[in-house]
């Protein structure tokens, strides 16, 4: 299925706006399930989720695995959860991928390479002002 | 209704906040400094939940 870019403001008066490949998907977590824009992000090693979305949807992060990571100014604890189910749309089912929660003002909800790239193939075209997601065969 | 791509004004006076938008993303419902507080809000309707960004800055997900 094919999404288009969302366009944001620009930090700068001489770019027009910033194009970032958003998509809809609908977490579902042991008291609940609500739908997120989520930025696809294929320079992340895995996948990370605000603490404030574990909280919500009643993820114990107490159990959960605790995680370093190094990012571009520094480096952070993350508590990871090995399956934590999601259903993109426009996708026909929900898959289950390792999400590490981050407490950082800085992440929303961003989809990286462990468990998301590996279940659907992504096609970026910016050029094209879209991107691509199919699931991968195996 | 078709959805909106183009979410330049409609989130530009809710810079690091969370907001529950309509599905077609042309209506911001409910902002708030937490996502909890935002969901409250929304409980019963069909929303997409997102992390606004501030906009004096490019955003490179993860600088702590």
């Amino acid at each position: 299925m094919k999404y288009r870019y969302t366009s944001f403001f620009p930090p700068e008066s001489n770019v027009r706006w910033i194009k970032r490949p958003m998509v809809q998907v609908e977490v579902s977590g042991p008291t609940g399930k609500r739908t997120f824009d989520a930025l696809i992000d294929s320079g992340a090693d895995v996948s990370l989720f605000n603490t404030q979305v574990a909280e919500l949807l009643g993820f114990d992060l107490s159990r959960a695995k605790s995680r370093n990571f190094m990012g571009i100014s520094g480096g952070i604890e993350a508590f990871t959860l090995e399956e934590v189910e999601i259903q993109v749309e426009g996708m026909e089912s929900s898959i289950a991928i390792p999400v590490s929660f981050v407490q950082t003002a800085s992440v929303g909800l961003l989809l990286g390479q462990e468990g998301f790239f590996d279940a659907f193939r992504i096609k970026f075209e910016k050029d094209h002002d879209t991107f691509e997601i199919a699931p991968a065969r195996r | 209704m078709k959805r909106n791509y183009d979410l330049r004004k409609l989130l530009k006076t809710h810079e690091n906040k969370w907001v529950a938008l309509s599905r077609d993303q042309r209506k911001v419902l409910a902002s708030g400094k937490t996502l909890k507080e935002v969901a409250m809000k929304t409980k019963a309707q069909d929303t997409v939940l997102m992390k606004v960004f501030p906009s004096d800055a490019f955003y490179v997900p993860f600088s702590v």
